[in-house]
């Protein structure tokens, strides 16, 4: 009888944290205050939206070094140069130095369209949908959205319009890949695609990093992380070879 | 122990629980005095240093183990257990689904370890986030004190990390019940096996110290 009842609290649980995300912060929204981060101390974001505590009387991070903008720009020409000639610079060394401000454009050239591009915006539609009724991970996934990069400006606001895309492409990628579903650590990477990509690109580039053969990270986050312990294993390996002393000592 | 001054002891502690209850928040609260709603979710394991004063003549030092929530990491986790004298297992007042899951926590714990005598380790059960207001045991009509001594807990905790309500309590129970079962004698049901007494008169604490 108890158990019944949990089930029905649980499943009850679900469909509101659905919900939530779907009103996100519109009028009449109801946002604990305590989720919502106080973050008076931050007064300014750096150049990569992370937002710092900066005092008055110090210096900060919002002037970078005068080089380092230069050389920034730079590569943005660039990149902009190599990305009209995709195809002569794809498989480069270049490519693979990157640079900020066009990594969005060169991520989906490298990650969405190394794979078919099209439909796949319709199919992402369908599973964000599925992923409402079907994945089991939901209240997971709210608990782990609610932590990610709160300092960071796109997803400060609880339920704000980054955090709604967060858990829209979690939840969705839950039921795309039914052996991964959802694995704490994903929420990190999850969100760095998203500063720089929206909702669509990043659910595909996540699956890209997942699946496609370079990045294989599948095997980090399926049950049992089998590419996990072989990195171990690796790595103890190379630690007795290296520094025997301090392998020892573990 | 030591001759002069104060005695030592160094515990291993278990936290653990469903993902979400507070298990880092708990810590965090107890060992730096401080909470944010915002901590990143545990991946694997994180350790944490807590020294007490528990008495004139002793000093605890607590090693908190902070074992990630998330079912998939079991496997990975259990081999943290090792060595552990107590545990804390955490749960959430207002999902009923992280109650539920205490059983299994406790099973699985007992499932892997015991103590050098063959008594499960001290665990005491943390009802947090009571602040909310949202009380599942209340609304179940659930009976903690009956509910810990079914399953083996030797106390129970309603706590907040964030508004600090009861977490040096809950310990100071723990501490007190691995000290407690320290200086329980091991079992004398070991009927196979015959221990040797060489010259029992003689007590040697130390092999250097020998002849003097």
């Amino acid at each position: 009888d108890m158990k019944k009842d949990i089930e029905s609290l649980i499943a009850l649980e679900k469909a509101e944290i659905v919900a939530k995300y779907e009103k996100g912060r519109q009028e009449g929204a109801q946002i604990d205050p305590w989720e919502d981060a106080n973050f008076t101390l931050y007064k300014v974001t750096d150049r990569f939206g992370f937002l710092q505590a900066c005092f008055l009387n110090l210096p900060c991070l919002l002037s970078p070094l005068n080089q380092q903008k230069q050389q920034e720009i730079e590569r943005v020409d660039k990149w902009l140069k190599m990305l009209k000639k995709w195809s002569k610079y794809r498989n480069t060394d270049k490519v693979r130095r990157s640079g900020k401000s066009t990594r969005p454009e060169g991520w989906e050239l490298v990650q969405l369209f190394s794979e078919s591009g099209f439909q796949k915006v319709d199919r992402e539609m369908q599973m964000k949908e599925q992923a409402k009724s079907f994945s089991s991970e939901i209240k997971q996934i709210d608990l782990d959205v609610n932590r990610t990069f709160r300092n960071h400006i796109m997803f400060r606001d609880r339920y704000g319009v980054k955090q709604q895309a967060l858990f829209h492409v979690l939840s969705a990628y839950s039921v795309y890949n039914t052996e991964v579903s959802y694995c704490q650590g994903m929420s990190q990477i999850a969100a760095i695609l998203l500063m720089y990509l929206n909702e669509e690109d990043a659910f595909w580039a996540l699956a890209q990093l997942l699946t496609n053969q370079r990045h294989a990270m599948h095997g980090f986050f399926i049950p049992g992380f089998p590419k996990l312990q072989r990195f171990q294993a690796h790595h103890e390996q190379i630690l007795s070879k290296m520094f025997p002393k301090l392998k020892k000592h573990m | 122990m030591q001759k002069h001054g104060q005695k030592e002891h160094l515990y291993k502690l278990l936290v653990i629980g469903d993902l979400g209850v507070g298990k880092t928040s708990i810590i965090k609260r107890y060992v730096h005095q401080n909470f944010s709603p915002h901590y990143r979710a545990t991946i694997g394991v994180d350790f944490a240093l807590k020294v007490l004063s528990w008495d004139a003549e002793t000093v605890v030092r607590l090693q908190l183990w902070d074992i990630a929530g998330q079912e998939r990491f079991g496997n990975m986790t259990r081999v943290y257990y090792r060595e552990a004298m107590g545990a804390f297992i955490v749960f959430d007042v207002t999902r009923p689904a992280t109650f539920e899951a205490v059983t299994k926590w406790k099973e699985d714990l007992d499932s892997k370890l015991v103590l050098p005598n063959g008594k499960p380790v001290p665990a005491v059960l943390l009802a947090n986030k009571c602040d909310q207001g949202i009380d599942v045991l209340m609304n179940n009509g659930i009976k903690m004190d009956q509910f810990c001594k079914e399953n083996g807990f030797v106390g129970w905790f309603e706590t907040s990390a964030k508004e600090n309500i009861n977490i040096n309590e809950a310990s100071r129970c723990l501490v007190k019940h691995i000290i407690a079962s320290e200086s329980d004698p091991v079992p004398t049901v070991e009927p196979d096996i015959i221990k040797p007494h060489l010259n029992s008169s003689k007590i040697v604490s130390c092999s250097t110290c020998f002849k003097s």
